[in-house]
């Protein structure tokens, strides 16, 4: 049996979001059932609900349908194979978005649960034996078990590759986990009696926590290093924000809060008495979504617009015969009315590694803020090099950064000016012009990925188009990395040229940032470009919200369809990314990332849930006309049943046609 | 990417502020390289460079045609002096394909050459929307240490009055002046902080706005006086500044090195016409003087805060005027001198 509920949308602006822009909507659930934990993924967000044997599930416009279950859920997590999957009493559960259920037993009460480094399932159990262990599954429902004494109750994968949890109480205090794959146990911090609630990865790479009874949240670093920030009240819920904001739920004070790196606490006070907000997530279509126990309601949260900037090389290091390479930043404001606040966030490189580190500045109108030697003054750093992020708070804000990184010697000072590229400037190819080698010149490559990794190549050409030599790395989300002189990097001979070609090409499409600083040999000086102008995406690039809707498919209009879709294009690789939900026969809101140029493309199709039981990605082609994007499906069987031929119309605005 | 008509059909702009082909002191050589790209696997390209000399170092070379075939780059060196043979010169370069073509990577770079080898600073490539009315220059700096240079260039076919104010880091008016940019036309204003008759702010950085009645492309240039070595910075949109001055009376006085007033001529009349976005007249200023000083001055219109420009008529002489308005202040430059209007 299934509730079907088109929710009323109740908008709030409150008077402490009004100011930064965030709108907050509530959907009621008409059941009245009280939603509990809440998750993103397969073309929705779910939601387990109290004491109720149902799933919830709410789409993204706020339609509220409830899904038949054996037993009430407790925690959830969508998985890679896009299947919800669900701890309880005595289960982890597998459940299709059509509601499918396959229990798997744990022998104890299931709770926290998320998708693992590994692609497995990683949750935590309070064994019927008195017991406390980390279940792992696989996907077909394998479990094997860690017992890890003195766990509480939620969990996340963090950057490192590990699990995080909150501890509860063990010895007498309360201490953060970290547990590697293989189960060793590490204890962090000492939270006195605080019963620790909530765990998150935040945008600076730190795991953040938060405590129930505690006026405070955590965060520590993969390397172990605790800080606090205090807060007037207790939080539940925690996530990571689009917006580089960690996003918290307030329980006791019906509020749901924005932390930023700095410390900076805004909250949101919802109307209604009692309504006792706890789980948050962070979903596909870039808001925040959270659970309100008390009221019972879905709330939904539009963060503020943010943009980031990226300054892809920064330095305090020391050189050669008494050189010193630094880096000064200036960040202007051009309001002449309004103050404005900038996130600065620095990541070093591979080859100098230190853990990210975020500041908060205030600019006054038409005041330059000047950071000299902003790697060591600013962030710390001495000794090290790599990117810095600047977040402002959306296209609008007046704060101007600029740059420049330079050596210093009695000589004077020699330099090149960094540039400040927009996010949106991100691309998962780039052409460097003027690569020079020999005696005269070196060139170092350095290549600043975004949030997914990726397989970076390399490819050197002379000015014939001749493939000198390649090299792919791999790097982790946010890594940045460079090499040094690029003739050896990529095994080739080292010639007297100045006209040589680099191309940096991200496997899976993934966008990032890449620069070339070449280096004259007899000076010190440096000229640093950030791929030239001209070789970025053309008219017809898209990225953005596109709706669309399938032909020629006889769907069951009432389930939901998610679909992904990767394209190529000139044979390169991936470079746009498709992401909907579908429903009313058509996809709705699907998300275009990243950039495809007008033309031809290719790529795969990838449809799950509805009638199409299975998942497996299929070679579409296709062709991109302005707001137009046809896709020919002529995949023959996916699996059980088959796609038959048509053509998938996707138009850029966000609605079906 | 900015569009203009290239053999009638649309055709990419791309502008390269600053290029230069000139001897320095003491053997040093500055020059520009050009470097261009064809990222077609396909079709070859035909590239155009246009170069528009500076008004004080003037030159009309031919445009000239390079072709480049498919994933092929080609480096230019010297490209003022040698491709397009006009050493001794300085200005913008502008580098035009057909739209759809390539796309063609373009990258520069202005430098010094000497004994110790070269310096200098890569210099962007620009699309059209770099052409701004109102433009902020952060970084610039005066004194010992270094010196800034700032460049404007009009890429349209409009005449440009055009305003350069200087402001202290914590937005303190330093100086300013007013400057008339014909179409085509670029200048570039060396040690802005002696051209604006601004002091030096010491280790701090100052802001250069740049205000004009049509869009121009600007630049600011950092050099270090002990290596020689540069720093370009490339302009972004300054913030409109919406409050309206009201109109009112306003009285003064004019301080002109250039002595182009007689003081002894009991009355002269000034009469100002401000332009705004477009080029129509917003607000006109009509004014008595007596003893280099004016009086019973009557603002009709409104002008907007921040940096205004127009032209200004004295007994007949007429000249570009700009400066930057406060809510009660007016500093008017002119090639007659400088006025300072009071509300």
């Amino acid at each position: 049996m299934s509730h079907l509920a088109r929710a009323t949308i109740v908008t709030l602006l409150c008077a402490a979001a009004a100011a930064s822009g965030q709108v907050v909507d509530e959907f009621p659930i008409s059941s009245g059932a009280k939603p509990l934990a809440i998750a993103s993924g397969a073309g929705a967000i779910w939601f387990t609900l109290d004491g109720v044997n149902r799933l919830g599930r709410i789409t993204p416009n706020g339609t509220v349908t409830e899904l038949p279950l054996p037993r009430p859920g407790r925690s959830l997590v969508v998985g890679p194979d896009d299947n919800i999957w669900m701890t309880s009493y005595g289960y982890v559960s597998r459940v299709t978005p059509r509601g499918n259920v396959a229990d798997f037993p744990i022998n104890g009460y299931g709770y926290g649960i998320v998708v693992g480094p590994d692609r497995a399932l990683w949750f935590l159990v309070y064994g019927f034996d008195d017991t406390t262990y980390l279940g792992r599954m696989t996907l077909d429902g394998r479990l094997t078990r860690l017992q890890v004494d003195g766990a509480g109750g939620s969990l996340v994968a963090g950057p490192d590759g590990n699990l995080w949890l909150p501890g509860e109480l063990y010895f007498g205090r309360s201490q953060i986990l970290r547990v590697t794959p293989g189960g060793e146990v590490t204890r962090f911090g000492d939270f006195g009696t605080a019963s620790l609630s909530g765990v998150a990865v935040g945008a600076d790479g730190r795991v953040w926590f938060t405590s129930l009874d505690g006026s405070f949240v955590g965060s520590v670093s993969t390397t172990g290093e605790v800080r606090l920030v205090e807060i007037a009240a207790p939080a539940q819920g925690i996530a990571a924000g689009p917006d580089g904001n960690l996003w918290l739920t307030f329980p006791l004070s019906r509020k749901v809060g924005r932390l930023s790196s700095g410390g900076e606490l805004q909250e949101i006070t919802l109307a209604q008495q009692g309504s006792r907000p706890s789980g948050i997530c962070a979903a596909y279509d870039g808001r925040l979504w959270f659970t309100e126990a008390g009221a019972p309601r879905i709330g939904r949260i539009q963060p503020a617009a943010t943009e980031t900037f990226t300054i892809p090389a920064a330095a305090s290091l020391q050189g050669a015969r008494g050189v010193r390479f630094r880096s000064d930043l200036l960040l202007f404001n051009r309001s002449h009315k309004e103050a404005d606040r900038a996130t600065l966030t620095y990541r070093c490189l591979r080859s100098t590694p230190c853990e990210p580190r975020s500041r908060s500045v205030a600019v006054e109108p038409r005041q330059t803020l000047a950071f000299e030697d902003v790697v060591a003054t600013l962030f710390g750093a001495p000794g090290t090099a790599g990117p810095i992020d600047v977040s402002l708070r959306g296209p609008a804000s007046p704060i101007q950064v600029t740059s420049r990184v330079y050596a210093t010697s009695e000589a004077g000072t020699f330099g090149t000016p960094v540039p400040a590229l927009t996010s949106s400037a991100a691309r998962p190819r780039w052409v460097l012009l003027g690569v020079a080698g020999g005696a005269r010149y070196r060139s170092n490559a350095g290549v600043v990925n975004g949030a997914q990794a990726s397989e970076v190549t390399l490819t050197l050409r002379d000015r014939d188009g001749a493939v000198l030599g390649t090299r792919t790395e791999g790097l982790e989300p946010f890594e940045a990395l460079q090499l040094d002189d690029v003739f050896a990097a990529v095994g080739a001979v080292s010639v007297d040229v100045r006209d040589a070609v680099l191309a940096v090409s991200a496997g899976a499409g993934a966008p990032l940032f890449a620069y070339l600083a070449v280096i004259d040999n007899a000076s010190g000086d440096s000229v640093l470009q950030t791929g030239a102008e001209g070789t970025s995406p053309r008219d017809g690039s898209v990225a953005g919200d596109w709706g669309g809707s399938f032909a020629a498919y006889d769907w069951d209009c009432e389930l939901p369809a998610p679909a992904n879709a990767r394209f190529d294009q000139h044979g390169e690789s991936v470079s746009g990314k498709l992401v909907t939900s579908a429903v009313i026969c058509g996809f709705a809101e699907g998300f275009l990332s990243g950039t495809l140029r007008a033309g031809e493309l290719s790529g795969y199709l990838e449809v799950t849930g509805a009638r199409v039981l299975g998942n497996l990605p299929t070679r579409v082609s296709g062709r991109l006309d302005g707001d137009r994007l046809e896709i020919d499906l002529n995949p023959g069987c996916l699996s059980v049943e088959c796609m038959p031929s048509g053509t998938l119309t996707l138009h850029r605005g966000g609605t079906n046609p | 990417m900015g569009g203009a008509m290239l053999s009638g059909l649309l055709a990419a702009v791309l502008t390269i502020p600053a290029v230069a082909s000139l001897p320095g002191v003491g053997g040093v050589r500055f020059q520009s390289d050009l470097w261009l790209y064809n990222d077609s696997a396909e079709d070859a390209v035909t590239v155009t460079l246009t170069y528009r000399c500076l008004r004080s170092l003037p030159c009309e070379p031919p445009p000239r045609e390079v072709r480049l075939a498919p994933q092929r780059s080609l480096l230019l060196e010297d490209v003022a002096g040698a491709l397009l043979e006009s050493p001794g010169t300085a200005g913008p370069l502008e580098v035009s394909f057909l739209d759809g073509a390539g796309p063609v990577g373009v990258a520069s770079r202005v430098y010094a050459s000497a004994a110790a080898g070269t310096f200098g600073t890569p210099v962007p490539a620009l699309t059209a929307s770099a052409a701004r009315l109102r433009s902020v220059l952060v970084g610039a700096r005066g004194g010992p240490a270094y010196r800034s240079n700032a460049g404007v260039y009009n890429p349209g076919t409009r005449p440009a009055a055009l305003v350069l104010a200087l402001y202290a880091a914590a937005g303190r008016l330093l100086g300013a002046l007013g400057e008339g940019l014909g179409p085509g036309q670029a200048l570039q204003v060396d040690d802005v902080f002696s051209a604006l008759g601004a002091a030096p702010a010491g280790d701090a950085t100052a802001v250069l706005a740049v205000s004009s009645t049509a869009p121009v492309v600007s630049y600011l240039a950092v050099v270090d006086n002990a290596s020689g070595d540069a720093v370009l910075q490339t302009p972004v949109e300054d913030e409109d500044v919406s409050s309206p001055v009201l109109a009112g009376a306003w009285s003064g006085r004019f301080e002109s090195p250039n002595l182009f007033l007689d003081c002894d001529v009991p009355e002269s009349a000034a009469h100002a016409e401000f332009l705004e976005t477009g080029g129509a007249v917003a607000a006109v200023l009509d004014a008595h003087g007596s003893d280099c000083g004016f009086r019973d001055g009557l603002f009709t219109g409104t002008l907007r805060g921040g940096a205004v420009a127009g032209t200004l008529a004295v007994d007949g002489w007429s000249a570009p005027a700009g400066g930057p308005l406060s809510g009660t202040e007016l500093m008017l430059d002119t090639a007659f001198g400088r006025f300072y209007l009071h509300r």
